[in-house]
């Protein structure tokens, strides 16, 4: 399915519509190039989870967690985002290696992965979300959504 | 007074030790755990061992402990040890775990005072280190000082009250400075690390001839964005693919991007000096290497607010090392008695001043 968004409004309404379809325990992957609004993405959608953190660029880091305040996410057993970034892997073992499985598989965690393209294995989960950004004309995007 | 830091907050682990006696700095070993990998793997490091901290530990504690001893009485380490001092935050919780625990199982092991130490305090402790040759870097009375501490992970300001008393005034919303230089060099096919290849690539080239977005220089707001600048320069490369194949219009590019980045910096960072009525702005972090952002930042001091001292770390102790997370427990230790090791947790997001 794809959505069209012409200005970051659309961007932030689409996050809280997405967000509201979550569950605790859901593998989330972008897909995107530089620039493509991943980053911005998990921003609205760490916002809608009642994260008070400022959320930003995970590149480095690799992966940071927050705790997730909002009512409705409780409901939907949502009580931690982790977000994750595999830029910067060269091999996908790397991010199993620190101890992301552990991460993942916690039921009450929601998992944004930017670059999923780099993990296969997100694909094996139970529920897998991805969502593809691509580039339309100026600061407008088309995200193309999937589920499995 | 003796101290033992250890830093893994992130990719690399390091280890060192520092020996202060008065304001002098006598004794100064450290360990980066990257360069030792260099060697046993002749050149070409596998990520994935890269990341290994918990195996590279004991062999850096071993390296650090023959360097400081001898070969023989390496063992002994610890009775030449005052504190222990381990980054406990911010950054990857499985590395910080690692570190944070070899220092206090050494806290445990030796009966040491243990401090955890906050990694970007620590780049702001990188001031402080001599250089080659020297045994000091005195520096009194510059406080009130101002820290831009900006690398691959982090762009902050930092106001300093004193040792300890910091008060965070603007960090970035979204990418740091030194990822802002990766992406970009991705985006105009330079390689890693951005930082230096884009230098190198705009090293003769006209860094006014593009003039890229400087977001948010101008608002009053001490906080920094630098992800729309990714989407500028795609953008520009996109519609301009015909003049880039001249690669003098790549230098060009890249002495652009590189400006734009560091007008951010240094506007911000002397706007936010001259408002706080500073003495002393400190310039800490991976990026702290930038040639350009040094030099620009200490001439737009020089001419907007003469007063106002520069400081500026040693080269090589502007990436991650161990031995400014020693400094900074070093001043800690005047301060405060030790944290309780059977109760210091990591954490990941530990943010100074605030």
């Amino acid at each position: 399915m794809k959505i069209a968004i012409n200005n970051l409004d659309d961007l932030r309404k689409f996050a809280v519509d997405f967000a509201l379809r979550l569950r605790g325990g859901d593998v989330v992957g972008l897909i995107g190039d530089l620039g493509a609004g991943k980053t911005t993405f998990v921003q609205f959608l760490a916002a809608a989870l009642g994260v008070q953190e400022e959320v930003k660029s995970p590149t480095f880091v690799l992966v940071r967690e927050y705790i997730a305040t909002e009512p409705t996410a409780f409901e939907r057993n949502i009580r931690k985002l982790v977000h994750a970034d595999a830029y910067r892997l060269e091999d996908e073992d790397e991010l199993w290696a620190i101890g992301f499985a552990d991460l993942v598989d916690d039921a009450e965690t929601v998992t944004v992965v930017e670059w999923a393209d780099r993990l296969p294995a997100l694909k094996d989960r139970s529920t897998y979300h991805e969502l593809r950004f691509e580039f339309d004309i100026g600061e407008k995007r088309i995200i193309d959504s999937s589920e499995r | 007074m003796r101290i033992i830091g250890i830093e893994s907050s992130c990719d690399d682990s390091a280890v060192a030790y520092l020996d202060i006696e008065g304001d002098q700095v006598v004794r100064l070993e450290h360990v980066v755990a990257s360069q030792i990998i260099h060697h046993q793997f002749g050149g070409v490091v596998p990520e994935v061992a890269a990341r290994e901290h918990s195996a590279k530990m004991p062999r850096l504690l071993d390296e650090l402990a023959q360097r400081v001893m001898g070969e023989e009485n390496g063992p002994q380490l610890g009775k030449l040890t005052d504190l222990i001092c381990a980054t406990a935050g911010p950054g990857l919780a499985t590395s910080l775990r690692v570190g944070l625990d070899t220092g206090r199982a050494l806290a445990a092991a030796w009966s040491k005072p243990f401090y955890a130490i906050n990694h970007i305090e620590g780049h702001v402790y990188s001031n402080w280190l001599p250089g080659l040759g020297q045994t000091t870097k005195i520096m009194n009375e510059i406080f009130p000082a101002l820290a831009l501490v900006v690398s691959g992970g982090h762009t902050e300001l930092l106001l300093m009250r004193d040792h300890g008393d910091y008060e965070l005034l603007g960090a970035t919303l979204d990418d740091a400075a030194g990822e802002a230089f990766d992406k970009t060099a991705k985006l105009m096919g330079l390689g890693y690390p951005g930082g230096p290849k884009i230098s190198q690539a705009g090293a003769s080239g006209n860094s006014r001839a593009i003039d890229f977005p400087r977001p948010m220089i101008n608002s009053n707001n001490h906080n920094f964005s630098f992800s729309g600048l990714k989407t500028a320069v795609r953008y520009f490369i996109e519609q301009n693919k015909e003049q880039l194949a001249g690669s003098d219009f790549t230098s060009d590019l890249a002495a652009s991007v590189e400006q734009a980045i560091v007008d951010v910096l240094v506007t911000k960072t002397v706007r936010v000096a001259i408002e706080s009525g500073v003495q002393t702005v400190l310039l800490a972090g991976g990026v702290a290497a930038n040639r350009k952002l040094r030099e620009s930042l200490r001439e737009a001091l020089a001419v907007e607010a003469p007063d106002v001292a520069f400081v500026e770390p040693e080269l090589i102790y502007c990436t991650d090392n161990a031995a400014m997370v020693a400094m900074a427990g070093y001043w800690q230790a005047q301060r405060r008695a030790g944290d309780d090791w059977r109760k210091v947790e990591i954490d990941p997001n530990w943010e100074l001043g605030r």
